[in-house]
């Protein structure tokens, strides 16, 4: 079974490594929320002029939402979740698992908020146990995010 | 545009997600993206890194994912696309969601890339290389792994395409 080898250099080494945390982390979130938005119009079966109708816009204005290089304006997501039913922010979620207290260790309790990219099911009973087998998961998968906003 | 190539896995790019190639070009001992690099470093610095970013999270996170690619403006062939930051331009070959084959650009100030010396040359090149590919994808000289996150078969490009 012949692979390609794995190239490397100094140079690609540079160009993967000098990255600005902040901009980065601004970047993965444009993206993310562009895949959220392309798989629930998947699911949806939404086209982009059928979305861009559904909110009076122009379909080349979702071409770009779904670029993964749009700055989302609350706004823009509040309509765009109505309409693909997809849960943006916090708030919208239901059985009170927003904000979540996570414990580390012996430091205080943590104030976080959960930013669910992907449509999913909150099932009744343990909110603790829910997060930990499911939550986490996603969290590691990249589904979700986690996001600390307070202590 | 003929040239001898090897395609080589840029280890550093590539994830669970897809998996990002490049043309090793013996003859000049460099690949198609550190010629990009070296062109780019140090005059599009920010956008480079926008670019590098991206490469990540499609590798680890959301895979190749079209919508993220821009078809470049001018008759380029049916997969060949350009990762974007402003006008820096980084043209690939996308397989699929998995796959893409990263080839040179530079930055875009004319409406098409015939209309640019270099970055004619850049595209002229990646579609050689491109029709390379799917001739032996075509010719199942080349397959893809179990999980279509790898080539497997005879990525040498050297000596068969000499004339």
């Amino acid at each position: 079974m012949k692979v390609a080898r794995n190239y490397s250099s100094a140079l690609i080494q540079d160009f993967v490594t000098q990255q600005d945390p902040v901009q980065a982390s601004r970047i993965a979130n444009q993206m993310l929320l562009a895949a959220a938005i392309a798989d629930a119009m998947k699911l949806k079966k939404m086209s982009k002029k059928s979305l861009a109708a559904a909110l009076d816009q122009h379909p080349s204005r979702v071409t770009k939402w779904l670029s993964g290089k749009h700055n989302f304006t609350t706004d823009t997501l509040s309509d765009i979740g109505r309409v693909l039913e997809l849960k943006f922010f916090a708030h919208e979620l239901e059985n009170g698992a927003m904000p979540v207290l996570e414990n580390k260790g012996n430091q205080s309790p943590i104030l976080l908020t959960i930013n669910i990219l992907h449509p999913i099911q909150v099932p009744n009973g343990d909110i603790g146990m829910f997060l930990h087998n499911t939550i986490l998961p996603m969290v590691n998968a990249g589904l979700i995010q986690v996001q600390q906003v307070g202590s | 545009m003929k040239c001898n190539f090897e395609l080589v896995k840029i280890e550093a790019l590539s994830g669970r997600r897809a998996t990002f190639y490049t043309a090793f070009l013996p003859d000049e001992n460099t690949t198609l993206f550190e010629q990009f690099l070296l062109e780019n470093k140090g005059v599009h610095n920010a956008e480079l890194n926008r670019i590098s970013s991206e490469i990540q999270l499609m590798a680890h996170r959301t895979g190749a994912r079209i919508d993220f690619f821009q078809k470049p403006e001018g008759k380029a062939g049916e997969s060949i696309f350009a990762l974007y930051s402003k006008n820096l331009r980084l043209y690939c070959f996308r397989i699929d969601n998995c796959i893409v084959i990263l080839g040179g650009g530079g930055w875009k100030t004319v409406r098409t890339w015939q209309e640019d010396p270099l970055l004619n040359q850049a595209m002229q090149r990646l579609r050689w290389i491109a029709h390379q590919i799917d001739e032996r994808l075509r010719n199942k000289e080349i397959r893809r792994s179990h999980n279509d996150l790898e080539f497997i078969g005879d990525l040498n490009f050297c000596d068969e395409e000499e004339d």
